[in-house]
């Protein structure tokens, strides 16, 4: 029945959306990789809820920085737009840097 | 046994050398600027503080994987002290940089220029370095979190860096591009001249502290040998690796 899914897949017909879909992505991503990352090492910690924050927060600032820029156009009341394409690469690039670098790095953290 | 100041009274000579020529050059053959005037001379040791600060961060992240892949605390404690030192060096571009935007743009600090606000994201991330070691008490497992910090922190700096050079925004000059920049000559030789100097007072200091670290050990060490184990207080919990 497409028609009745039409609600749900329509609008990704559209480029914009696609393109929102994609920062929606990346920066679901790099919030999950760095939040695990984080989590990881302020587990060990004494001040483990200070921790977290405070370290996570500067690692996610760029990431957020580069999402608000991409979603601005998308929100724009006159002449909105497309999410820029370069905005969308920051994140995808943040995105791919950090998943490998927590990657390799992940064994140091969970060998005890 | 090992001499840990070997070649520190070199480096200091080089650094105390090239610093005055530096100063030399700044104040009497760089031209001054016809825009800024005198003010732009903190040009001189601003940019080479940051710089100087943002690639001593990137080092320790690499002695961090020395750490990580030999197990070797001697990495960790180079790792630390390049990292405390590179803060330092960060603060004090910092703050020349506050002052050179208030002389220069009329306000302290300018939240909308993205080399301004990445290098304070920067900052305030190593910021946390010391912060974390202290709160992890067994000395092996912090000198472990504190190398995997630095890795993913030093990995973080070009990428700030790659991300504030394709946001384009021109309030805040661009010094090292490759066309060669819009410096004069004359110019650009002072500005190399400072940033091999400020390198080498980082080297300094690193290796200053290095060997003061070391030689503090060393003295512990021999003291619990001769005098026997009552004679050296125990170390309290420390950012710091022992």
């Amino acid at each position: 029945m497409p028609e009745a899914l039409d609600w749900l897949v329509g609008p990704f017909t559209l480029p914009f959306m696609q393109r929102a879909l994609l920062g929606a992505l990346g920066v679901g991503l790099i919030c999950a990789v760095i939040g695990t990352f984080v989590s990881a090492i302020a587990i060990q910690t004494r001040a483990r809820d200070l921790i977290a924050p405070i370290i996570g927060l500067p690692l996610l600032i760029p990431a957020l920085i580069a999402t608000a820029r991409a979603a601005g156009p998308l929100l724009a009341a006159h002449g909105s737009g497309s999410p820029p394409t370069k905005w969308i690469a920051i994140l995808a690039l943040y995105d791919v840097v950090f998943a490998l670098i927590a990657y390799a790095v992940f064994d140091y953290l969970l060998e005890d | 046994m090992t001499t840990f100041g070997r070649g520190l009274r070199t480096l200091v000579l080089a650094t105390v050398l090239t610093i005055i020529v530096a100063l030399a050059l700044v104040f009497l053959y760089a031209p001054l600027d016809a825009d800024q005037g005198f003010i732009q001379k903190i040009f001189y040791l601003h940019v080479p503080l940051a710089i100087v600060s943002l690639c001593g961060f990137v080092f320790g992240g690499l002695l961090a994987i020395g750490h990580l892949r030999t197990r070797n605390r001697a990495w960790d404690m180079r790792s630390y002290v390049a990292i405390h030192m590179a803060l330092i060096f960060g603060v004090g571009g910092l703050i020349t940089g506050s002052i050179w935007a208030k002389a220069s743009w009329g306000h302290w600090w300018d939240w909308s220029d993205p080399t301004l606000t990445s290098f304070l994201i920067v900052l305030l991330l190593f910021a946390t370095y010391q912060p974390l070691r202290f709160s992890i008490e067994d000395p092996e497992r912090q000198a472990r979190y504190a190398s995997v910090f630095a890795v993913v922190s030093a990995a973080f700096v070009p990428l700030n860096f790659i991300a504030v050079r394709l946001a384009q925004q021109f309030v805040h000059p661009r010094i090292l591009t490759l066309g060669g920049g819009n410096l004069p000559g004359s110019m650009r030789l002072t500005f190399l001249v400072s940033l091999l100097g400020m390198a080498l007072l980082y080297a300094t200091l690193w290796k200053y502290e290095m060997t003061a670290k070391n030689a503090r050990i060393q003295v512990r060490r021999l003291r619990r040998s001769l005098l026997g184990d009552d004679s050296v207080r125990p170390l309290g919990r420390s950012a710091a690796p022992s």
